[in-house]
């Protein structure tokens, strides 16, 4: 995947739902880019008349104005099309790593755990998440197929005894002997 | 041709004619043969009225006749009962009378039969009763024994029974004495064994308890960067046991 638009795109989003939204966010822009008159070529620039015209979110702006300007050259009007295609069929097969979080965090938070994953595990992996109140603290994750448990029950499962050691004999109870 | 045309108009016209006159002629049958039909049915009818007048005559007589003949048949009847009752009633009187006379008979030998007879049956019961009186005044004797060795025998019974009675009375009590300490000792280990397990059960209940208060507590007091951190720390020990490595 060297050299591959997709490279410098996950350079900078961690999430897969975040990847896959920002590839068809590039592809609406390029649409309004090279079918409103605007000319064969992009420019930085042109991301403020985008950004008026369509009223995005700030983060989007700032995504789409971080983008290099080399990135933004590999797009023609009559190739971008197949280039965004490309960009989403690599995705499928990026290695993901699916975790399953108590609560939702934002994104710098998850941010945090993607580089760790990018710096720890695999620098092409994108993070899948969900939610599940129950597991309360901690997570579970799937990799290469396969579940992990690290939420709370976990940890209950691992220190049992000594759970039941320091809860039940200091209890007092009633008539207990 | 014209000939032809003429006979074919002389036909139709002839059968028109013909026609008139048939109407005519049965106009005037009708006219003429109603009288005749009329006496006719008159006559007729005079017949049958002669016909039903002379059957109803010789009904009449016949039943006449018949009604004669029945009186005298009825007549000869009663007066044939007559005479079977009056001959009935005299042989039954004749019966009668011969039946009391052997009854007559009859009942004076029957009253010396049963005279005899009972006159043989008082001897015989006087006899019959001397010897009763012997025979009982025997048995009397016999039982006056027979009862007094009873007595010793139920006596000697009693005091036997009574002895055994105490004995089998201290073994049942000392039976059950065993078991209720038996049972006693069964039930007290029912109920630590059931101590036991509630307590056990309390307890789990209890760390289940403290589970569920800490799942609780942890995911509302824990902020969102703690959770982030919890995260990270549960990657970094899949880390380190090789997760990721495979």
């Amino acid at each position: 995947m060297i050299d591959s638009p997709l490279t410098s795109l996950i350079q900078c989003t961690y999430i897969r739902s975040d990847l896959v939204y920002r590839i068809s966010l590039l592809g609406e822009f390029f649409d309004f880019i090279f079918f409103t008159d605007r000319g064969p070529f992009v420019k930085k620039d042109m991301v403020d008349h985008f950004a008026n015209q369509r009223k995005e979110t700030p983060q989007d702006i700032d995504f789409l104005k971080d983008l290099p300007q080399s990135f933004i050259e590999i797009f023609k009007r009559d190739s971008f099309r197949k280039v965004l295609d490309k960009m989403s069929e690599e995705l499928q097969h990026l290695p993901t790593l699916s975790i399953t979080a108590p609560v939702e965090l934002p994104t710098e938070q998850m941010g945090t755990i993607g580089k760790w994953a990018r710096e720890s595990i695999d620098p092409n992996v994108v993070l899948d998440i969900s939610i599940d109140e129950t597991i309360s603290v901690g997570c579970r994750f799937v990799w290469k197929d396969i579940l992990y448990d690290f939420s709370l029950e976990h940890y209950f499962g691992s220190h049992e005894k000594e759970l039941y050691t320091r809860l039940t004999p200091s209890t007092p109870l009633v008539g207990h002997t | 041709m014209m000939t032809l045309l003429a006979v074919f108009l002389f036909l139709i016209f002839g059968f028109f004619v013909l026609v008139a006159v048939i109407i005519r002629l049965n106009v005037r049958l009708r006219y003429i043969t109603y009288p005749v039909y009329d006496q006719i049915v008159k006559k007729a009818q005079s017949k049958a009225n002669d016909i039903i007048n002379d059957a109803q005559t010789h009904a009449q007589s016949i039943r006449i006749s018949a009604q004669e003949t029945a009186e005298k048949i009825i007549s000869d009847r009663k007066d044939e009962n007559e005479k079977f009752r009056e001959e009935y009633t005299k042989h039954f009187e004749e019966i009668v009378a011969h039946g009391k006379d052997v009854l007559t008979n009859q009942s004076a030998e029957l009253t010396k039969l049963s005279q005899k007879m009972v006159d043989e049956f008082k001897e015989q019961s006087i006899a019959a009763n001397v010897l009763v009186h012997k025979k009982s005044e025997l048995i009397s004797n016999t039982l006056s024994e027979e009862s007094e060795q009873i007595k010793q025998s139920f006596a000697e019974m009693n005091i036997r029974t009574a002895k055994e009675q105490c004995i089998l009375i201290e073994e049942i009590k000392k039976n059950v004495s065993e078991e209720i300490a038996k049972e006693i000792s069964i039930a007290r280990d029912a109920i630590t064994a059931y101590k036991k397990e509630r307590f056990n059960l309390l307890d789990r209940e209890i760390v289940e308890l403290v589970k569920e208060t800490a799942r609780i507590a942890l995911n509302k007091t824990l902020s969102l960067r703690e959770h982030r951190d919890q995260i990270l720390i549960a990657l970094k020990e899949a880390k380190q046991n090789g997760i990721f490595d495979k």
